[in-house]
């Protein structure tokens, strides 16, 4: 079961030209003998020589050597002492911190000096272990989580609920098919991608728990472990360094606003293809040059006949580590490859297309030398959409394939409100405040992520992969017409990539032992995590719930019929996790950023509603929380205490009863509604 | 020790079988039966995989449960065979027995000690390392005429 590891001295030896070409599939080890030229004739030039000269030499030369004789240094005591320091900060930030304090500008508004101390603990522990002379993956895991703990773990503790409206309908499917086992395919999309709820259903069932509200409180944290593993696989197959591979896994935390890691089949979608990913970034099959297969090989060939050693196998192995695998490890590996794209295309739309398009993307590059990953995952995908999903699929064509095929929208149809524009001017100051932040913020990373490609460039590195990787998301912004959805989404799939290119510019400019140096890492690492608490938390009024909004809903889950229709104003409320295909559901108007809604809230207005969306309701319960207001006004539908006056002027109808109420909810029971 | 996955895997399975079986209380049954879900299958496949790196092999692990676990459930969802208790317990037994099964293996297939050292003094230390040689049974590099 021996494995080799291509180390990148062999890989020097192949550029340097001092490679023995040995028997395709044999790999020849030994040391490197003199200068790199690669490395010695970029340095001559404009930018790329300013940036590679210094920078390129201190990173990419052995002076980050790992160093694993000496188990300590100063930079690793420095690094557990302030991680502790900043573990304790987080925990009095946590009990002093209060989501009342929210303004539209989200998190960063009850942002206290224990939160900002732990913040910067957590970022200088980790800044402070990638510089240690002795590098240490330990302690770099260590800051990474009290990162994490800061950055992604924080709303999930101070608000003591669920956040994000989405994750209670979640966890609403899954105890549906835990309760029932039977998928309402005509009901909406989630039952024809069913795959992660059932996975839950089944936990829920067999374990006899009414629910998985306790579980899905820690969904983003639980995502944010989950990523570790999978995007240092990554790295290392891009870079033999394990601090640059580490400085890319916590620059991919530091910088990811999208918010879409929460308890969702997207999540764990995504996860799955950052697995695969990483998977199939390293294993070669025992035997295989993986660089002499696939389209770009033989285009290499055509160009070269008579130097397949020279120019496309030049750069073998100097991109990171790759894994050699026996026939049967190949196999079975590639199995499990298969087995976890047919669980991201059973449990959501999107994620998969993007997956095939990688894995594409991979075999196009011959970084992969076989066809049948994407070839084999999209047949599956084709299957899906034509038999599982086929109710599904039958009634929205223009959602699938709208913006693909030009495909003319459905009467009623607004794109406005989901359209980039829509998104930047709508709200109070404050939210258009953070929605451009998050614009600056993407552009600040997409800069130094080209100017880490520069510095790729500049050493004569291969970087096809990695352009062709972290450029692929984008081609799904005309497949769908999400506006600006489909722009986060296509930010967080080329983000494993980007965030390694971020690396390398980082790395770069602030190699090197002076202190100054790594002072400047610092501050850069610190500005980025800064400004992900705005962008990431900017909506965060909006998405979290007070504990007593969550109570009216269990009061109402026990103290009302089945089959019933329950009438909101908008869906931004923690329901529906139970009951969810049994009740009916209608909302008058849905909070999403754009304009104004054209139709005032009124007892009026909410029945006809009802009798538009559900005309065979017999039952009809109105049920109003406080974050519906919110939702709405800081997305710029209706002016300040719209709601609330619209809430009250129910009371005073004769048409609704009042049969609870809250501080924070309301419901009433609509008397003798026909 | 080189068993520890099949332990951990045994572990969970057993404590799978409690929680769903027997019950006790909420967090316990979500944290069994999710710990179970998730790390099980792959703990097992790792283990017979023997890949020696432990990053590829953590990210293996980690994600065959998952998947496999919502290929099952899919299946079951689509089929109309809907048994959630039944189908844990069972899927919790089959992996016991194989973890059984593979630590007895792996017990008897370890050379034994033996009553003269000398005698294995040049065979490989561990029953996993490939020893290449061209006859079918290694006799080390000096046998001794009593194998003849």
């Amino acid at each position: 079961m021996s494995i080799d590891v291509l180390s990148p001295g062999r890989a020097l030896l192949r550029r340097t030209g001092h490679s023995m070409p040995a028997e395709k599939g044999r790999e020849v080890a030994g040391p490197v003998q003199g200068p790199v030229p690669g490395l010695v004739e970029a340095s001559s030039g404009s930018l790329a020589a300013r940036l590679s000269r210094e920078s390129l030499e201190r990173a990419f030369s052995d002076r980050f050597r790992d160093g694993r004789t000496e188990a300590s240094s100063k930079g690793n005591v420095a690094a557990i002492v302030i991680g502790a320091l900043a573990l304790v900060a987080w925990v009095f930030a946590c009990m002093t911190m209060k989501p009342a304090d929210y303004t539209d500008l989200g998190l960063i508004s009850a942002a206290n000096p224990w939160f900002w101390l732990a913040l910067a603990g957590g970022v200088g522990s980790f800044t402070c272990a990638l510089r240690a002379k002795h590098f240490h993956a330990g302690l770099a895991l260590f800051a990474l989580l009290v990162v994490i703990a800061v950055l992604w773990t924080t709303p999930s503790v101070i608000e003591g609920t669920i956040r994000v409206e989405a994750t209670y309908r979640h966890v609403g499917l899954a105890d549906q098919l835990a309760r029932t086992g039977q998928l309402r395919r005509d009901l909406d999309a989630y039952f024809n991608w069913p795959g992660m709820f059932a996975m839950l259903g089944m936990v829920q069932a067999s374990a006899h728990v009414p629910e998985l509200l306790g579980v899905a409180r820690w969904g983003p944290s639980l995502a944010a472990l989950g990523y570790i593993a999978p995007l240092l696989l990554i790295a290392r197959s891009l870079t033999p360094q394990r601090r640059l591979q580490w400085l890319a896994v916590g620059i991919f935390f530091l910088v990811n606003w999208s918010g879409q890691d929460y308890f969702a089949p997207q999540t764990l979608a995504f996860w799955l293809m950052l697995c695969i990913l990483g998977v199939v970034m390293t294993v070669i099959r025992r035997g295989d040059d993986p660089d002499a297969q696939g389209l770009s090989a033989r285009m290499a060939r055509i160009r070269v006949p008579l130097n397949t050693e020279g120019l496309h196998r030049v750069w073998v192995g100097d991109e990171g580590v790759r894994l050699r695998l026996s026939r049967a490890q190949w196999h079975t590996v590639h199995a499990v490859l298969l087995l976890g794209v047919g669980a991201s295309i059973a449990s959501h739309q999107l994620t998969p297309v993007m997956l095939l398009l990688v894995l594409f993307g991979l075999w196009l590059v011959g970084r992969t030398p076989h066809w049948f990953l994407w070839f084999g995952g999209g047949v599956m995908f084709l299957l899906w959409l034509a038999f599982p999903a086929a109710p599904f699929v039958a009634g929205h064509l223009y959602d699938i394939t709208g913006g693909l095929m030009g495909t003319a929208p459905p009467p009623g149809a607004s794109l406005t409100t989901s359209s980039v524009s829509g998104r930047i001017a709508s709200g109070s100051a404050q939210h258009v405040l953070a929605v451009h932040a998050r614009i600056a913020q993407t552009l600040v990373v997409w800069l130094m992520a080209a100017l880490g490609t520069v510095l790729l460039i500049s050493a004569r590195r291969r970087i096809r992969g990695v352009i062709l990787l972290s450029g692929l998301p984008f081609l799904l912004i005309p497949l769908q017409p999400y506006g600006g959805e489909m722009l986060i989404r296509a930010f967080l799939f080329s983000l494993p990539l980007v965030a390694f290119l971020v690396a390398v510019f980082l790395s770069g400019v602030t190699s090197g032992r002076a202190l100054w140096r790594g002072v400047a890492m610092f501050l850069v690492l610190m500005v980025l995590g800064v400004s992900t608490v705005l962008t990431r938390y900017g909506n965060e009024r909006g998405e979290s719930f007070r504990p007593a909004e969550v109570t009216a809903y269990d009061w109402f889950f026990q103290h009302t019929p089945t089959g019933v229709t329950v009438q909101q104003m908008t869906p931004n409320t923690p329901h529906v996790w139970q009951r969810y295909a049994s009740d009916t559901w209608v909302y008058q108007n849905d909070a999403g950023p754009g304009a104004d809604w054209s139709t005032p809230i009124s007892g009026t207005s909410l029945i006809k509603s009802v009798k538009t969306s559900a005309p065979q309701s017999k039952t009809v319960y109105v049920v109003y929380t406080k974050s519906q207001q919110t939702m709405a006004e800081l997305m710029g539908n209706i002016k300040s205490g719209a709601l609330d006056r619209a809430a009250s002027a129910l009371n005073e109808d004769p048409r609704y009863q009042l049969i609870y109420h809250n501080p924070d909810a309301s419901i009433w029971k609509v008397v003798g509604y026909k | 020790m080189k068993d520890a996955r099949l332990y951990a895997a045994l572990t969970l399975c057993a404590l799978t079988c409690l929680a769903a079986a027997f019950g006790g209380p909420a967090g316990f049954k979500v944290v069994a039966i999710g710990a179970f879900v998730i790390f099980a299958p792959g703990l097992v496949l790792t283990h017979l995989l023997r890949i020696n790196d432990n990053l590829l092999s953590l990210v293996i692990m980690m994600m065959i449960g998952p998947s496999l676990w919502v290929a099952i459930s899919t299946l079951a969802a689509f089929s109309g065979w809907w048994a959630p208790t039944a189908t844990v317990v069972a899927m919790a037994a089959i992996l016991g027995a194989l973890c059984l099964v593979l630590m007895r293996t792996t017990v008897l297939g370890r050379p034994g000690p033996t009553a003269d050292p000398h005698r294995h003094r040049f065979t490989a230390h561990l029953a996993e390392d490939p020893v290449i040689t061209k006859s079918r049974k290694h006799r080390g590099a000096f046998p001794s005429p009593y194998d003849e």
